[in-house]
């Protein structure tokens, strides 16, 4: 069985009821499901499928027309011909509704500040149809390198990689952007069900931490946004320091709250995702 | 770590490429030392208007010293739309992929673009005539995003 921290536990007790729990902690012990988003710069869901039919069976997701859900496979999924080949990522679901709120436009120039390794990214490319601009940036000198392969594999040519401080965007970058997504560093408390130790170390320091280090990031990003500019800020935890409370911190920066989804782990069978989209007044 | 433009080298690059491949390349090409990069406009003025340089950007085309060597995103690109490129056994792709070299039937020579049956990339190498046949020596293949890519 799943060990928690008592901090966790704790918190677990006064998010949900009772029902809510009980089903919240048995997906928590569930294996997770593998899901690819189809690279439409380089195939379709048809075709790849197709190539594909004969080592892994597949199953189409409603209202995720670009995800497959992998039912079985006589392969690794991350390391066939066709993934090598960009034809796929693989990536949660909920994680591609960060970029639908975002709904990045082929003549956008758009700033994703903490990109590595770049699922978002380049999902965002594939939106656009490999136009427009993307600043993908990441601190972390070895996740920077899995950005930039993950872009090269996937075939994306909008983006300017940077490795770099979001901190120091203001410093960075003297232009303003259409679009902002902030893939917020956070506990990764959301994603127990793909690393179960999470469960077992969380702290009230390190949930203190993470969020005065996302208010920092939402100081320093949110005066590049255009007026009617959208920023989406999406964590993969489900603690209101980490989501609510940053969101109510945006707004309080002059946007309105367009549409805000925390994704538990029952609902689409995945890990936990918490999305926000916001427009500049 | 430098970025520049440079028309001389730029143009250059494009006739090796042009003679190489038979492949036209319209937009403008930044380099980063030996690095190549392939942008669009809008990419280019972003680029000249921000103060942090980049750690890569646009279309990765390869490096190019003396002599042009691709990168996996533009063989990718390439063998879509060139003639140099061969259709090699599921076990011959297999081995090209874990950085080998392989022995193929077909006479062939030079640089060539490696597929597998179902025309994915599988690689790059320069073919040349052995006792045993025609070998291809690996020059670069896609088990390199395993490998190094992270
Ligand atoms: C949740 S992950 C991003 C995942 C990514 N958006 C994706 O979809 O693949 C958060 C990222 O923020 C980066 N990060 C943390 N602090 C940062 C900072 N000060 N500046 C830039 N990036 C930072 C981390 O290195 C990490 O890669």
């Amino acid at each position: 069985m799943l060990k928690r921290s008592k901090y966790y536990e704790k918190k677990l007790n006064e998010l949900f009821d009772k029902e809510t729990l009980k089903k919240f902690k048995e997906f928590e012990e569930k294996p997770l499901p593998k899901y690819i988003r189809v690279n439409t710069l380089k195939t379709s869901i048809e075709e790849l499928q197709e190539l594909m039919k004969k080592r892994v069976e597949f199953e189409r997701i409603k209202s995720f027309p670009e995800i497959l859900r992998i039912k079985k496979s006589s392969i690794n999924i991350g390391s066939s011909i066709e993934y090598l080949n960009g034809y796929y990522y693989i990536q949660d679901p909920t994680s591609l509704i960060a970029v639908k709120q975002l709904n990045p436009k082929e003549s956008e120039i758009i700033l994703d500040c903490c990109a590595a390794p770049g699922g978002k990214t380049t999902f965002m490319a594939q939106e656009m149809k490999n136009k427009g601009v993307i600043i993908a940036m990441d601190i972390n000198k070895q996740k920077v390198r899995s950005l930039r392969s993950n872009i090269e594999r996937m075939g994306v040519k909008n983006t300017i990689i940077i490795r770099g401080d979001v901190l120091k965007s203001k410093e960075y970058f003297p232009i303003k952007f259409d679009k902002i997504l902030i893939d917020a560093p956070c506990t990764g408390i959301g994603v127990v069900r793909k690393d179960k130790k999470r469960a077992e170390t969380l702290t009230e320091k390190e949930v203190k931490y993470f969020s005065e280090k996302q208010k920092k990031i939402i100081d320093a990003v949110t005066p590049l946004i255009k007026k009617k500019g959208v920023l989406v800020y999406s964590t993969c935890s489900i603690l209101p320091e980490e989501n609510e409370e940053q969101v109510k911190h945006i707004l309080s920066k002059g946007f309105k709250l367009k549409e805000k989804k925390l994704f538990l782990n029952y609902e689409l069978n995945t890990n936990c995702f918490f999305t926000a989209g916001m427009i500049k007044k | 770590m430098k970025w520049y433009t440079n028309s001389e080298k730029e143009k250059k690059l494009k006739e090796i490429i042009k003679k190489k491949f038979n492949f036209d390349l319209k937009e403008k090409i930044i380099f980063r030392d030996e690095q190549a990069f392939l942008v669009s406009k809008e990419i280019e003025e972003i680029y000249k208007k921000i103060l942090r340089k980049p750690y890569s950007l646009g279309m990765y085309l390869g490096t190019f010293k003396k002599e042009f060597k691709p990168s996996l995103q533009f063989m990718f690109l390439l063998s879509k739309k060139i003639k140099n490129k061969i259709r090699v056994s599921e076990k011959n792709a297999i081995k090209f992929s874990y950085s080998n070299n392989i022995f193929v039937k077909q006479e062939i020579t030079g640089e060539i673009i490696i597929l597998n049956k179902n025309k994915l990339l599988i690689g790059y190498g320069k073919a040349g005539k052995e006792k045993r046949g025609t070998k291809i020596k690996n020059i670069q293949d896609v088990g390199w995003y395993l490998r190094k890519g992270g």
